[in-house]
């Protein structure tokens, strides 16, 4: 890889800018251009190459491992978007639902008090709360699990909650940055209208701090959608079982069907690029997801 | 912040942070805590420890220390974080972020675009794919004309290199907004001096970018500790033991061999790696945050 790196600017630095004629120059330009523009597109078909199974045997009759042509069919489509494969990706919709719901709400209130009120050691607990999102979610699991077997909450909703506070000090972080960008003097305002605190949240302070506030559900849900250890360890009823756990299942049993696999795993990840699409613009200078470190 | 608050306590604030602080401290900090707790536990996931289970002292810790297992772990954890986090993932994310810079429009784009899906994919899909690309009969065997079954035969590389195509697209997008901050007039400064483009590259870019670049590292060295899903699918730790790092090996002793304490202890030894990553990161980001104010 650091030839890879190295090669594009050394190709140039043979050639430096000073004095050389106009012609050269322009010749060294577009050595640079067709090397860098063809490197690009190398990468861009190394990083294809291994997507393009998905694609194709998604909708290949005879689909195996190997990459081939496929034998069109929209059979594996129609396998995977019934019966226990659709309960399985409406398990991780509630799944995703309740963690959404418990990180914003929790982080909506407590960053507004952290933005706008007076809290002792608050520069202190965001320090902490940063620090919080660099701690990987598999150490929680067995420590988890031992308590929520004790109290008989190995179920959907109780690991939706646990996965929503994994996601609740990136999502305060990026709520309580938000507000800090509202303007005061919009709530002073409020406060002289004589309104309480929580019309001023819901009414003055969401209203402009929405952007942040929307792009903590998105990481919220995305988080809990494509959750895997959490759901496998913390839901022990089969009826409950989530869309990647269902994926594991095709890729262990005995009689594998390449085909569905694909087909599954497209359709129980559209939703994530569509959301992602949503929430940032990569390539027009906004990039929301800074300190997305969950896995 | 501090300049119009009342001079009375807040106790509005402290209802409204309330909700945030408890469910952190009863699913965050309570079970970082407790597992460091269980690890010093005799606990089994069956039989009659699991519920009448109690402090053993220093038996957990005198077993990791006599485990080989665990210190090949050790070893495969560093291993992968250094070979596809630190250096993998920023090479191949800065190396594209550069090449977008001058690239067409077109190509550019569509680069683009199949980095950043192959980021977001969910973890269970990224693993798959590249399951079906590396194992018997997938893509990879059959460009050599044989049945090798590469995951198998070279597996450390597989998942690595899995781990490098999954992130490569999130250090990409930060390094590229880092080389934003490089401001034309700089570079221009140095071609008017008549420096080569890769005296321009060392002398101005990089020293430029060089924060961007240690905080990417720290984020990236973070994501792939916490990617259990990838290797977990793909190899579930083998074959052998050839990609069994910590998180998996932690997860196998506790839930497949049943010894939850042990597994707990493992678990810890990872909490103590994350901390020494997110310090750093936390003391970036005050840093940075400072210099730009």
């Amino acid at each position: 890889m650091t030839q890879l790196l190295a090669s594009q600017p050394s190709a140039v630095a043979r050639m430096p800018f000073e004095p050389a004629s106009s012609d050269t120059r322009s010749s060294a330009e577009i050595r640079a251009y067709v090397i860098g523009n063809g490197l690009l597109g190398l990468f861009g078909i190394l990083f294809l190459a291994p997507l393009a199974w998905l694609f194709f045997a998604s909708v290949d009759a005879n689909a195996t491992w190997a990459l081939s042509w496929p034998h069109f069919t929209l059979a594996n489509f129609r396998q995977v978007t019934r019966g226990d494969f659709l309960e399985a990706l409406f398990n991780t919709f509630l799944l995703s639902l309740v963690a959404t719901a418990v990180s914003t709400v929790a982080a909506t209130f407590g960053g507004y008090a952290l933005s706008r009120r007076r809290i002792p050691l608050s520069d202190e607990l965001m320090v902490a709360i940063l620090f919080l999102t660099g701690i990987p979610v598999a150490i929680m699991i067995i420590p988890v699990f031992q308590v929520y077997a004790k109290y008989n909450l190995l179920n959907l909703w109780a690991t939706g909650v646990f996965l929503g506070v994994s996601s609740l000090p990136f999502a305060l972080w990026l709520i309580k940055t938000s507000m800090d960008a509202v303007p005061k003097e919009l709530e002073e305002a409020a406060t002289m209208e004589r309104a309480n605190v929580f019309q001023i949240i819901w009414n003055v302070t969401v209203p402009v701090a929405l952007p942040g506030i929307f792009s903590a559900m998105i990481f919220s849900f995305i988080n809990a959608w494509g959750s895997f250890l959490p759901p496998l360890v913390l839901i022990s009823d089969p009826d409950q079982v989530t869309g990647p756990i269902k994926i594991l299942g095709l890729i262990g049993s005995a009689d594998v069907r390449y085909g569905d696999i694909a087909a599954y795993s497209i359709v129980y990840s559209i939703p994530v690029v569509i959301l992602y699409v949503l929430v940032s613009k990569p390539f027009s200078g906004g990039f929301s997801m800074g300190g997305a470190v969950k896995g | 912040m501090t300049t119009d608050a009342q001079d009375r306590p807040d106790f509005l604030a402290l209802v409204l942070l309330l909700p945030t602080i408890l469910l952190l401290l009863i699913l965050f900090v309570g079970p970082v805590a407790f597992a460091f707790y269980l690890g010093f536990t005799n606990i089994r996931l069956i039989g009659p420890t699991a519920v009448h289970f109690h402090l053993n002292g220093l038996v957990n810790l005198h077993h990791l220390y006599g485990d080989s297992l665990f210190w090949l772990s050790l070893k495969l954890t560093i291993v992968f974080l250094m070979v596809s986090a630190i250096f993998g993932v920023t090479v191949v994310g800065l190396a594209l972020a550069l090449l977008m810079q001058h690239a067409i429009a077109w190509l550019r784009a569509a680069v683009g675009a199949i980095v950043v899906v192959a980021w977001m994919l969910p973890p269970i899909t990224a693993a798959l794919v590249w399951y079906a690309f590396s194992t018997t009969g997938g893509t990879l065997s059959l460009l050599g004309g044989s049945q090798l079954d590469v995951l198998n035969t070279f597996p450390m590389t597989v998942v690595c290199l899995a781990n490098i195509w999954s992130t490569a697209g999130f250090s990409m997008l930060v390094l590229s907004a880092g080389l934003r901050q490089v401001s034309s007039e700089v570079l221009e400064a140095g071609r008017m001096e008549g420096a080569s483009r890769w005296r321009i590259f060392c002398s101005l870019t990089l020293p430029i970018i060089q924060p961007t670049i240690v905080t990417n590292i720290l984020l990236v060295t973070l994501l792939s500790l916490a990617n259990f899903s990838l290797i977990y699918i793909m190899t579930a730790g083998g074959p052998g033991n050839a990609t069994d790092i910590l998180p998996i090996y932690s997860y196998q002793q506790a839930f497949v061999f049943n010894k939850l304490g042990y597994g707990a202890l493992l678990g810890d030894v990872v909490v103590i790696i994350a901390t020494i990553f997110a310090y750093l990161y936390v003391r970036m980001s005050r840093s940075s945050r400072l210099t730009h104010a």
